[in-house]
């Protein structure tokens, strides 16, 4: 009786040490899952404060340099851009005149960075390119547009993938690793076309009487999944303003491109106030008999107005035409300006 | 006998016990520990990537590279022109969203031009952007000749362009 209480107890007591040892033994567990979990959180933390302040200097750096090129590797971190700029993960934004797709594929490890110095008449700011190597740019020809295509070509870097097709059928066949592009003129897809999900399309059409290399409409497609088919589907249409803009357009989705075409818009305004300033100044301060002051008096004027009018497309979202041949005036108002050997606007 | 026996069993126990409650207490302290560890590195990862992000101001190169200061004469290096740097100046003054817009660009910062040669009689600094934080914990001066050039009188003048770094 007393051998079998005995033993009882101490097969409790043996129990008991038991749980005891598993609990303990599963808080060591997570001692050490914690500690690793911990330990990568820090990693990828880092690695993305590395990144992103690559991202950021490497963009920097190209914001005031001549058609700069350079290749950043990221690491497959994924990689954001939106209105508020690009981010790492989750890293605040750094809000830069970033063109780009707003997800950027994470299975890429590079990551093409391109400037291309907006000119229009003058030089207002750069625009960064962020272009995924994957992406595959087909251009569906169009014999009006040779020229336009092979300036559009010869003005990305090296190493973009561009092919060009005959068809808009023959640029859906084509395969891409990553997103595709079909860049396409005064053409229109069928909205029953069936596509893949890394498939987008930019229609780029002329404007009547307007030079088509800078200035033009820009209608953006996405596709749209639909009874588990991919479908083509409007998001509406852009202008672009210069050709740098334009091939802006054709790296970005049509948030990203808007957002910050609206920015562009918006320092171009605050540098035509500048340059108003600027010619108002030199007339003042101009002899009464120079040979420039009428001139510069003539031009002041064609800056107030051409600054007027962006001010009317900023507020009503109108006018880009007419501000597109204001720009047009004052330029030819420069090159006289340069002719007489007068004080330029710009 | 027994109870010699149990007293023994029971000291075991008890010397297990302990044992597994002071191994439970190390890692206990060990989680505590490496989590404030852990915490404190993150803290610090994330305040550098910020600073990086704030401390970002304009270089010299890239402020005589802007278009809106630049000389409108390409091969001109280090080159402001006069008549562009006064009117942002002015500008900018006014212009609220402006500040905000250029506040992206330069940061918290100083950025002054002093006219040195030939002294003008009037204006000799023109303050071309000025953005402090609330509470200046460190500050960094550099200063570089540049020329600047008068579109009307068509001549140079030296002088100097300083940026003040704030963090």
């Amino acid at each position: 009786m007393i051998k079998k209480k005995f033993f009882k107890k101490g097969i409790v007591e043996s129990q008991m040490a038991w749980i005891f040892i598993l609990f303990a033994g599963a808080l060591i567990l997570i001692v050490f899952y914690r500690i690793a979990s911990n330990q990568k959180e820090i990693s990828e933390l880092r690695i993305q404060a590395e990144i992103s302040s690559k991202i950021r200097s490497a963009i920097t750096s190209f914001s005031t340099g001549y058609e700069a090129k350079s290749e950043i590797e990221t690491a497959n971190a994924l990689i954001k851009n939106s209105c508020e700029g690009i981010s790492v993960k989750n890293s605040r934004p750094i809000n830069l005149n970033v063109f780009s797709f707003k997800q950027l594929n994470p299975k890429t490890s590079k990551l093409l960075v391109y400037s291309v110095p907006w000119n229009f008449p003058f030089d207002i700011d750069n625009l960064i390119l962020l272009i995924e190597p994957e992406t595959k740019f087909v251009i569906v020809k169009n014999s009006k547009y040779d020229n336009l295509i092979q300036k559009i070509k010869e003005n990305f870097p090296e190493k973009t993938n561009f092919i060009e097709v005959q068809t808009i059928e023959d640029a859906l066949k084509e395969e891409s690793t990553g997103k595709k592009r079909i860049v396409m003129f005064e053409q229109t897809p069928s909205f029953q076309t069936k596509t893949d999900k890394e498939t987008s399309f930019v229609i780029i059409q002329s404007i009547s009487g307007k030079d088509i290399n800078n200035f033009g409409e820009v209608t953006f497609y996405n596709t749209e999944l639909k009874n588990n088919v991919y479908s083509v589907v409007s998001e509406g249409t852009s202008y672009y303003l210069g050709f740098q803009m334009l091939l802006a357009a054709i790296n970005s989705d049509k948030e990203i491109y808007d957002c910050n075409f609206k920015k562009n818009m918006k320092k171009f305004y605050y540098f035509l106030s500048i340059l108003e300033e600027r010619t108002n100044n030199i007339y003042k301060n101009l002899q009464s008999n120079s040979d420039c002051k009428s001139s510069v008096g003539a031009a002041k004027n064609i800056v107030s107005d051409t600054k007027n009018k962006l001010n009317d497309f900023l507020k009503n979202n109108v006018g880009l035409s007419d501000f597109y041949d204001y720009a047009e005036k004052l330029k030819i108002a420069n090159n006289e300006l340069i002719l007489k050997s007068c004080p330029e606007i710009y | 006998m027994k109870k010699m026996f149990k007293k023994i069993g029971k000291k075991a126990d008890f010397k297990t016990m302990e044992t597994t409650l002071i191994i439970f207490v190390f890692f206990v302290m060990l989680m505590i520990g490496f989590i404030s560890y852990t915490q404190f590195q993150r803290e610090g990862i994330e305040a550098q990537a910020r600073r990086n992000i704030e401390l970002r101001a304009i270089d010299v190169a890239e402020l005589t590279s802007r278009p809106e200061f630049r000389c409108n004469d390409y091969s001109a290096q280090n080159c402001l022109d006069l008549y562009k740097i006064q009117s942002f100046s002015k500008t900018i003054k006014n212009n609220d969203e402006m500040i905000i817009h250029y506040s992206e660009i330069f940061g918290f910062s100083n950025i002054t031009v002093k006219r040195i040669y030939p002294t003008p009689q009037q204006q000799s600094s023109i303050v071309l952007y000025e953005k402090k934080p609330n509470k200046i914990t460190a500050k960094r001066k550099y200063s570089t000749p540049i020329n600047i050039y008068d579109a009307v009188s068509r001549q140079y003048e030296f002088a100097l362009l300083e940026i003040e770094y704030y963090s």
